[in-house]
């Protein structure tokens, strides 16, 4: 049987394709990421709670965290889990029902083990029981920040209802603190995000909503062939986001009115926090799902402006809104500033954003080669990162249809969501080239529904793993094998907010390895970005620019800097606020 | 690449458009060379779709099984059910056909073109390319083939090979603005800030309409230091391009059966202002499925924006027989009433969304404009209140409540309830000025703050100068004892709203003279 594609062209491929075997043969090479969910102990099926209904939330969710909650060193994983969704509805109801006796969220231990001779013994332990956390609501996202100063991370987690926050009582347990702190909120949460935005030292949080839906009034929508399909957000109106800012004494503010002029719901799904233009104040970049995103400019007296569209950032280069998904921000081209990378829905490319140095972007997508690759795919969690350590941030983007595929559909697929990830090689910040699945690893070809994304380095051999939350579908930990082949530098970034007696991560935090005193590589402290999901916020430089690298620059989240000499290669330092060369 | 290599894709290149017209040769290699056209399950379709498609893909399946068959025949069936699967977004399976029809025909250009339209919507953009440029080869003027493939080229970086198929079209010194527009964002994609202007201007000038060039106009504009003008571009920027007429595309469009199409149809005119447009489509819906509670309620509502308010209500209350809580057709009911001064009729169903729908804000603020019109006040303010707790930016639910308060002579309510608005709504203009003016002149003198109704009368007043905020400063500066200031305030800024009707320049002076006789002067006269 032939393929599908017009005769000529399959042709003129086949050509193609022997002319490039013949003058470039490849050697085998290893796959890059390798699934080690189940081998560590994770076999999680994700629960969407779908009835055959189409509610949106169904298919929307969900994301997961790499956070190290018990300050062993290493990543713990927390996935968020769904439930029946739908007035009076049982498990038997459910088209796919769960794996748990009782959905819920899952908080899994790493129990990391560095033997005398190098070895390493790894396994994930499911210590939700006795860690005290019940998250039985219907779960969409989570974000990590230590948001009492007490040295331990805390969990926020986003659900379509009541969000909840999780303190850490840094004794394996966690204690609900919703209502106490005053970050109660029981829109449809998505996506959110720790961050000081006013620079006094606690953290605040940014939380992105979704849109109006009423499970009780689920209208019926219909896809372009007129099967019933899901409804997008168009059909609904858009929620309201939050910013809260933490007081300082246990209790956070809704100060989303005063702080954010002029602000309009949007229907959001991602958020990144971190600064776009350059003037060591936090931003905040909301990824709208079918509307203008927002980029809020934080003023520096506990205002934001809004100011995408002039920045560039609000519509692609056509001027269309797009279903931004995923985002995320980093200096992907080695220029000393931030660039934003966000997701988008199939038949929209993805959209890079350059950062032109002074706040303004422009759409490069298409230059870097990022766009052709991405129409056939609906896109969710994402980040830059370097999973080959050669100096450069590369992407991952996990992709999962939100509407029916009818080819899938006819071959009788139950869920007809799936599509496979991608994962692009960034050429000395110069042009994205996908990866090819064979190389790439053998998840590369599986056709799932993906949705949160959370990268960290799990077993602290210096390069980035991945944690792939599907929906409706299997939990993938993706271990890099490649990255760790070269030589690298891990920067934890610790700040001791006044009063407080112990340090925590810095969130907004950067570094710059530099070599006499210019800088060689930027990265940022961050959690946020990617979709619904929290991601390791220590830092990874790379070879080979390190060989000459002499030393460190950190701009702290209060604006202040230091320096330090170059540690130690091939391991993970911790750097303490105060304990640097000030800078003036 | 090597010379060598050239060569070869050269060659690759010139067989594969050869074999473009071998392959074609039906009769030579028979249809068994010919693509497999995917299967659709139409088991969860409308079922006029699910027969209009079922039965052109069986006029297919009995043409393919006649032994002869007419190749043109064959060709013109494979492209019908190309078409139909491209109308309703089924897009292998009408690539493949038009795969079929055009190897079967090679000469008749419209498949390789529709592949193209396909293949490039489904992010298969080096078949659409090549299908283009074969339509190109045998019909050099084809616009929509040359247009659509340098926009192709364009989106995907290939910016020469783009300018190349625009001058092709438009020639050096093009006019035809959707060459304009397209080199437009060419050059913008090049870094040619300033050619992008000149065509986009020149695009936008030809056609004012074509609102979403604003965009790219605005970019190029800020990349050349011109903020301001950006700024005013990006504040027009719109969805509506300039599109090439492409008769194809239309036919297929008009393609749709079911009630569906039709409701989809009629919401874009309706949502474009063409309320004929939206009316036929709708009036097509309903004789498409009479019980269609949808299609009646988007009829009634276009009837209405058509001013035919009696037949626009009659649709309402046929779906209300047969959907009695059909919140759509309440409401719009309630709010035509309304709109004819009904309120009898128009109450009990604005009555019924609320109960059926709690947080509908609007229904609840209509509710309470009816209620506040048959006096009955108490239940005019709970709906005020609901709303502004279920959306605290409802400028219109505040100011309710303060307005009816104020009407009770409640006066220590109303300036806690704008002290509630105005911490709700900050930012909010008219919210700010009313609890300044409450402030500075509340009949109950007792609840009268003069600092804060200065600050916030001089805000509001610089926000939005206008006479009714000029009298709020000078009665605010009265307030604080400033006599001589608030006549003075007064009296300069009056000549700047001589148009304005909020009070004659009789009042006026009065009121400069009140202040400048009367020291403490807290009693102005009230205008």
């Amino acid at each position: 049987m032939r393929q599908t594609h017009y005769p000529i062209f399959s042709f003129k491929t086949a050509l193609l394709m022997l002319l490039m075997a013949t003058a470039a043969p490849m050697a085998a090479q290893a796959e890059v990421f390798t699934d080690v969910a189940q081998e560590l102990g994770v076999d999680f099926v994700h629960f969407n709670g779908m009835s055959g209904e189409y509610y949106f939330p169904e298919m929307t969710g969900q994301g997961g965290a790499l956070f190290d909650f018990d300050n062993d060193g290493d990543l713990d994983l927390y996935l968020v889990e769904g439930t029946m969704l739908g007035m009076g509805k049982t498990m038997a109801d459910a088209l796919f029902p769960s794996k748990q006796e009782n959905p819920g969220d899952r908080l899994f231990r790493n129990d990391l083990t560095k033997q005398a001779d190098g070895s390493v013994t790894q396994k994930f332990v499911d210590i939700t029981k006795d860690s005290g956390i019940v998250g039985t609501d219907y779960g969409m996202g989570v974000t990590v920040g230590d948001y009492n100063n007490d040295g331990w991370d805390d969990l926020y987690v986003t659900n379509f209802g009541a969000n909840r926050l999780w303190r850490n009582n840094g004794n394996g347990t966690f204690t609900e603190q919703t209502t106490q702190t005053g970050v109660t909120d029981d829109m449809w949460g998505t996506s959110a995000a720790f961050l000081d935005y006013d620079a006094d030292g606690n953290l605040d949080l940014y939380l992105t909503n979704y849109v109006h839906f009423d499970i009780d009034k689920n209208p019926a929508c219909y896809g372009n062939s007129s099967r019933r399909d899901y409804c997008g957000p168009a059909a609904f109106k858009p929620q309201k986001d939050r910013l809260w800012r933490n007081q300082g004494n246990g209790k956070y503010t809704d100060v989303t009115n005063e702080a954010l002029k002029g602000y309009k719901p949007g229907p959001g799904l991602g958020v990144t926090v971190a600064d776009l233009n350059n003037d060591s104040l936090v931003d905040i970049y909301v990824a709208n799902d079918g509307a203008p995103n927002q980029m809020w400019l934080n003023n520096g007296d506990g205002s934001f402006l809004e100011d995408a569209l002039f920045a560039g950032t609000a519509v692609n280069s056509a001027g269309r809104s797009e279903a931004s998904m995923g985002v995320d921000a980093a200096d992907f081209d080695g220029d000393g500033d931030l660039d934003l990378f966000m997701t988008h829905l199939m038949g929209e490319s993805n959209t890079l954003y350059v950062n032109l140095g002074d706040g303004l972007f422009a759409d490069r997508t298409i230059e870097m080669g990022l766009a052709a690759t991405s129409l056939p795919y609906t896109a969710f969690g994402t980040a830059w990162f370097d999973y080959d350590n050669d100096g450069w941030l590369d992407l991952l983007i996990l992709n999962g249809s939100v509407a029916i595929n009818e080819a899938l559909a006819a071959a009788g697929d139950p869920y007809p969501l799936g599509q496979v990830n991608q994962l692009f090689h960034n050429d000395n910040g110069e042009r994205f080239n996908l990866v090819e699945a064979e190389q790439a690893g053998a998840n590369f070809k599986l056709a799932e529904v993906g949705r949160g994304a959370a990268f960290g380095d799990i077993d602290n051999d210096g390069d980035i793993d991945v944690a792939i939350f599907n929906n409706n579908g299997q939990f993938r930990l993706l271990r890099n094998n490649l990255g760790q082949e070269n030589n690298w530098l891990g920067i934890s970034l610790q700040a001791k907010p006044p009063g407080a007696d112990v340090s925590r991560t810095d969130i907004g935090a950067s570094a710059n390895v530099s070599h006499e005193g210019k800088s060689i590589q930027l990265r940022r402290v961050r959690v946020d970005g990617s979709y619904c999901s929290a991601n390791d916020p220590r830092l990874v430089f790379a070879l080979p620019e390190l060989a000459e690298a002499d030393g460190i620059l950190v701009s702290w989240a209060d604006g202040t800097q230091e320096t330090w000499p170059l540690p130690t290669l091939n391991r993970y330092h911790t750097l303490v606020q105060g304990e640097g060369k000030s800078v003036d | 690449m090597t010379n060598f290599n050239k060569s070869l894709l050269l060659i690759c290149a010139l067989i594969a458009l050869g074999g473009f017209g071998m392959s074609s040769a039906t009769t030579a290699t028979g249809p068994s060379e010919l693509v497999v056209v995917p299967e659709v399950d139409l088991s969860a379709y409308e079922p006029q779709v699910a027969r209009q498609l079922a039965d052109a893909r069986e006029s297919l399946d009995q043409l393919v099984g006649t032994p002869g068959a007419n190749p043109v025949n064959l060709s013109q069936t494979y492209g019908t059910l190309g078409k139909l699967y491209q109308a309703y977004g089924l897009l292998p399976a009408a690539q493949a056909c038009y795969s079929n029809a055009g190897a079967i025909m090679p000469k008749q250009l419209v498949w390789p073109y529709l592949y193209a339209v396909v293949a490039s919507d489904r992010g298969r953009r080096d078949e659409a390319i090549s299908a283009l440029k074969y339509v190109l080869v045998h019909k050099e003027d084809d616009l929509p083939s040359r247009i659509r493939l340098a926009r192709i080229l364009r989106e995907n970086g290939d910016h020469e090979a783009a300018q190349e198929q625009l001058i092709a079209a438009g020639g050096e010194k093009p006019s035809m603005p959707v060459v304009l527009a397209e080199l437009g964002e060419l050059a913008l994609a090049k870094g040619n800030s300033q050619e992008a202007v000149e065509h986009l201007s020149y695009a936008l000038e030809q056609v004012p309409g074509a609102n979403r060039l604003h965009y790219p106009l605005a970019i190029a504009l800020r990349n050349l230091g011109k903020a301001e003008e950006a700024r005013s571009h990006m504040a027009q920027r719109g969805d509506v391009g300039i599109k090439v007429t492409d008769p194809y595309l239309e036919e297929i469009e008009q393609l749709k059966v079911g009630e569906r199409v039709h409701l989809l149809r009629g919401k874009l005119a309706y949502g474009a202002g063409d309320y004929l447009a939206a009316e036929k489509a709708f009036r097509e819906a309903v004789a498409a499925k009479p019980d269609s509670s949808r299609a009646r309620v988007n009829l009634g509502a276009t009837l209405s924006a058509l001013g035919q308010a009696k037949e626009s209500q009659e649709q309402f209350a046929k779906v209300l027989e047969s959907d009695p809580d059909n919140l759509t057709a309440h409401y719009n009911l309630g709010t035509t009433a309304l709109h004819e001064g009904k309120l009898d009729i128009a109450a009990p169903h604005l009555k019924k969304v609320v109960e059926l729908s709690p947080d509908d804000t609007e229904a609840r603020l209509h509710l309470a404009s009816i209620l506040i019109a048959k006096n009955e006040f108490a239940a005019a303010f709970e709906q005020y209140q609901e709303t502004a707790k279920l959306d605290s930016s409802s400028q219109t639910a505040w100011m309710g409540m303060v307005n009816m308060l104020i009407s009770a002579e409640q006066f220590p309510e109303a300036v806690a309830v704008l002290a509630q608005a105005h911490q709700a709504l900050p930012n909010d203009g008219r919210i700010r000025h009313a609890r300044a003016r409450m402030l500075a002149a509340s009949p109950d003198q007792s609840l009268r703050d003069a600092a804060m109704a200065r600050r916030l009368a001089y805000q509001s007043y610089q926000e939005a100068p206008n006479l009714e905020r000029a009298y709020t400063v000078s009665l605010a500066l009265a307030e604080s004892g400033e006599c001589k200031q608030a006549a003075s305030f007064l009296d300069q800024a009056w000549p700047k709203f001589v148009a304005d009707k909020s009070a004659t320049p009789q009042k006026v002076r009065v009121t400069v003279e009140y202040y400048q006789s009367n020291s403490p002067c807290r009693s102005a006269p009230v205008w």
